[in-house]
């Protein structure tokens, strides 16, 4: 047997030809994902610009900055509001429609796409539009308010207010998605299941909470988690419809890393050192929901 | 044989992954076409004025089709005047030379990305505020005025003296974006006010504001925007002056908190918003334009949608002041090879003269001011009978042409001027939503400081 045919022999075996087969995805997740995740650590410990020119090393500087940044900090709390209220609302509101809408019927395909568009719709598109009819003098839905004798409402410059208007936007904008995967796993609940739950005698809603609930918690678990993340990570809503006003109340954790990095000062350093914050509190969290999704199922 | 063939696709797969990843090398910003012709060796010279002809224009640099990229974020209704501007020099300019123009509110972000990797337009516009920032990215054009028909005392110097760091000229002056004061004509009559006298102190601006203010029609005597730092600084500097000021030996000082002039200023303005005179707004140009405003501030950026919207209005010096403001102007980026930059110079000369025997009324720079409304920094232009005898243009030409008089909120050499503007539009947010007049003030002085040590140095703050 020659060297070469030892070298295919080797490979030939299932359990080593496997690592052949995972090369590709394994260099483009180092290249891609690996690889940035530790070059960002490395760029939040430097005093940068927006290229590595003239960049000083500062070791945790950036780090102890922000923890003393009244901004960095009012963020976090805008953030965490923003999540907290935005997630569960969405969250009940496509479990609602998707129990609504769940059986193939024409009318209820029609709904679906219909809570669907926003999904495809830019965010841009949908901040400017709404920035536009919620506008506190030539507004169509604050004229709307008035006509009702609520008065005039500023939707989008009331410290207090604008964050729950930003918050019913997103919900606006993404609970069809939710609607949609919710609908998917409705669907896959085996039916006999439904059969035997009606001769014994339970009711709707008891079939609801009994059947259909403990069987789509997967995909309920998998939708909670994208969304506290996305929820966590929102941007382009807040960029285009407010952009963080007024007066920072809805000014996120992203929308702040975006200023500092691109903004006047380009600090891409300490910019990076935030959204490592950032990158944190996800991880904490995932890992949180990890575990009381593995506990659940047990 | 099913798994060689699949082990080669496998290779193959990452070899292109691979490959993806990498950059051709080739720069996105421009490229010549063709056979064209090489590099100039050397652009600036020893050429006499005296020599200079039309054809001057980087003469020594050989000719041949070339195109090049230009950006900036003009989206306006100004915009469709820079392109109509940039589509007859396609059309018309002797050199060959096509200009590939990308307008987009995204320009702020695509200079950030594209500067360090040598990815940018050869040819950008921006405020000269920002030559600070980019400053290691933008080429010296002091050999524009050899190298071109241009000479630099036909231009306004303040306008000139901002373009240059250390007495390198960086850019060449595109506009002068100052502040006016814009008045409503129909609204001041509905008022019973005389439509063609526009308040000259700060008791008159709120004494008409109040008369004018209708809230069953919408309507506001006062249009100060929520917040926007020059804009506010325009008004509030009249009496307060810059936040940031040299203080000799290379020293700053920050003149924010405890300034007299800052304080009157934020009295008076948060007693509109008190008085509901003055609407909780950023979006108060449309709402000029829609005949919802009586007084307001702004560039002369507003005057051509407000006559497009029918709007009956005055513009006029704030208070009698002269007017403060930034200018832009045309860059040329590091990574512009030096065909490509000959390209820039040439533009920015036809910008300014056109083609031979065009008539200066009729230049880009012409329409600029004589279509749109902005004050030229182009003197020639200024000294023409048409710009002369333009009623608004007039009322709003520039009578001080020292370096200081043209330059606001900060020192015009102060390098942390963006970041300085941007603080001060977060001041008078801070005390439209009650937050103390002192404190927003300590608050913003701390900052500003702040950024003077970052930008000057730490021992650059005076004590």
């Amino acid at each position: 047997m020659n060297k070469f045919q030892n070298i295919r022999s080797y490979w030939n075996k299932p359990q080593h030809a496997a690592y052949l087969f995972i090369l590709p995805a394994a260099i483009l997740l180092v290249v891609f994902n690996v690889i940035p995740l530790l070059a960002s650590f490395y760029i939040s410990t430097l005093n940068m610009k927006i290229s590595f020119d003239n960049a000083t090393f500062v070791g945790l500087a950036n780090y102890k900055e922000a923890l003393t940044d009244a901004r960095f900090l009012n963020s976090i709390k805008v953030t965490v509001l923003f999540t907290l209220i935005e997630v569960p609302i969405q969250m009940v509101m496509g479990l609602v429609m998707s129990a609504l809408l769940t059986k193939n019927t024409f009318t209820n395909k029609l709904f679906r796409s219909i809570y669907f568009i926003p999904i495809i719709c830019s965010a841009t598109a949908i901040g400017i539009m709404f920035q536009i009819i919620l506008h506190s003098n030539v507004g169509l839905i604050t004229y709307w308010v008035r006509q009702l004798g609520l008065g005039k409402v500023n939707f989008l410059n009331t410290p207090g207010l604008t964050l729950g208007v930003v918050i019913a936007v997103s919900v606006w904008r993404t609970f069809g998605i939710s609607t949609i995967i919710l609908i998917s796993a409705m669907q896959n609940v085996p039916s006999d299941y439904y059969e035997a739950a009606e001769i014994d005698g339970a009711g709707k809603i008891r079939q609801f909470f009994s059947i259909t609930l403990p069987c789509i918690k997967p995909s309920f678990w998998f939708l909670l988690m994208t969304r506290i993340i996305g929820s966590m990570q929102v941007f382009d809503l807040i960029y285009t419809l407010t952009d963080g006003g007024p007066n920072f109340t809805t000014e996120t954790l992203v929308a702040y890393v975006y200023t500092k990095a691109f903004d006047s000062g380009s600090r891409m350093g300490y910019a990076t050192a935030m959204s490592e914050f950032l990158f944190v509190f996800i991880m904490i969290i995932t890992l949180i929901q990890y575990y009381v999704m593995a506990k659940t199922e047990d | 044989m099913k798994k060689k063939l699949a082990l080669l696709l496998t290779l193959a797969m990452t070899a292109t992954a691979l490959m993806a990843c990498g950059g051709s090398g080739d720069k996105g910003g421009s490229s010549s076409s063709g056979e064209s012709a090489p590099a100039k060796e050397e652009t600036s010279g020893d050429t006499a004025d005296d020599t200079k002809t039309e054809d001057s224009a980087g003469s020594e640099a050989a000719s041949g089709p070339i195109t090049i990229d230009f950006w900036n974020s003009w989206t306006g209704p100004d915009g469709d005047t820079l392109v109509a501007k940039v589509n007859e020099f396609n059309e018309t300019n002797e050199w060959g030379i096509t200009i590939n123009m990308d307008i987009s509110s995204e320009f702020g972000e695509k200079l950030a990305t594209t500067l360090p990797t040598g990815d940018c337009a050869p040819l950008i516009l921006m405020g000269t505020g920002d030559r600070f920032r980019y400053g290691e990215y933008l080429l010296p054009i002091d050999d524009l005025w050899d190298n071109t028909t241009l000479a630099e005392a036909d231009f306004n110097p303040n306008a000139i003296e901002v373009c240059k760091t250390d007495g390198v000229l960086y850019a060449l002056p595109f506009q002068n974006s100052l502040y006016y004061m814009y008045w409503n004509k129909t609204l001041f009559e509905q008022a019973g006010l005389d439509p063609e006298a526009p308040p000259q102190n700060f008791e008159e601006w709120a004494e008409y504001a109040s008369k004018i203010t209708n809230p069953d029609a919408n309507v506001y005597g006062s249009g100060l925007f929520l917040s926007y730092g020059n804009q506010e600084m325009c008004v509030m500097g009249i009496e307060g002056g810059w936040a940031v000021n040299k203080a000799g030996d290379g020293k700053w000082s920050v003149d924010i908190e405890g300034n007299q002039g800052y304080i009157d200023y934020l009295t008076w303005m948060k007693e509109l918003y008190n008085n509901e005179d003055n609407p909780v707004e950023n979006e108060i140009d449309s709402m000029f334009k829609a005949n919802q405003i009586g007084i307001m501030v702004n560039g002369p950026w507003l005057a051509a949608g407000a006559d497009e919207s029918g709007v009956n209005f005055g513009m006029c010096k704030i208070f009698g002041n002269e007017p403060q403001g930034d200018v832009a102007g045309f860059f040329v980026t590091s990574g512009a090879t030096e065909e490509e930059r000959i390209a820039c110079e040439r533009f920015m000369q036809w910008w300014y003269t056109g083609n031979e025997g065009t008539d200066l009324t009729e230049t880009g720079a012409g329409a600029w001011s004589l279509s749109i409304g902005f004050p030229t920094a182009y003197l020639p232009l200024a000294e023409t009978e048409a710009y002369t005898g333009n009623e608004r243009l007039s009322a709003l030409a520039l009578d001080d042409t020292s370096k200081d008089s043209l330059w606001i909120t900060t020192d015009p050499d102060f390098q942390g001027w963006g970041e300085a503007v941007t603080a001060m539009g977060n001041l008078k947010q801070a005390v439209v939503y009650d937050t103390p007049i002192e404190d927003a003030l300590a608050a913003t002085q701390a900052e500003v400081e702040a950024l003077v040590k970052t930008y000057e140095g730490d021992d650059a703050l005076a004590e």
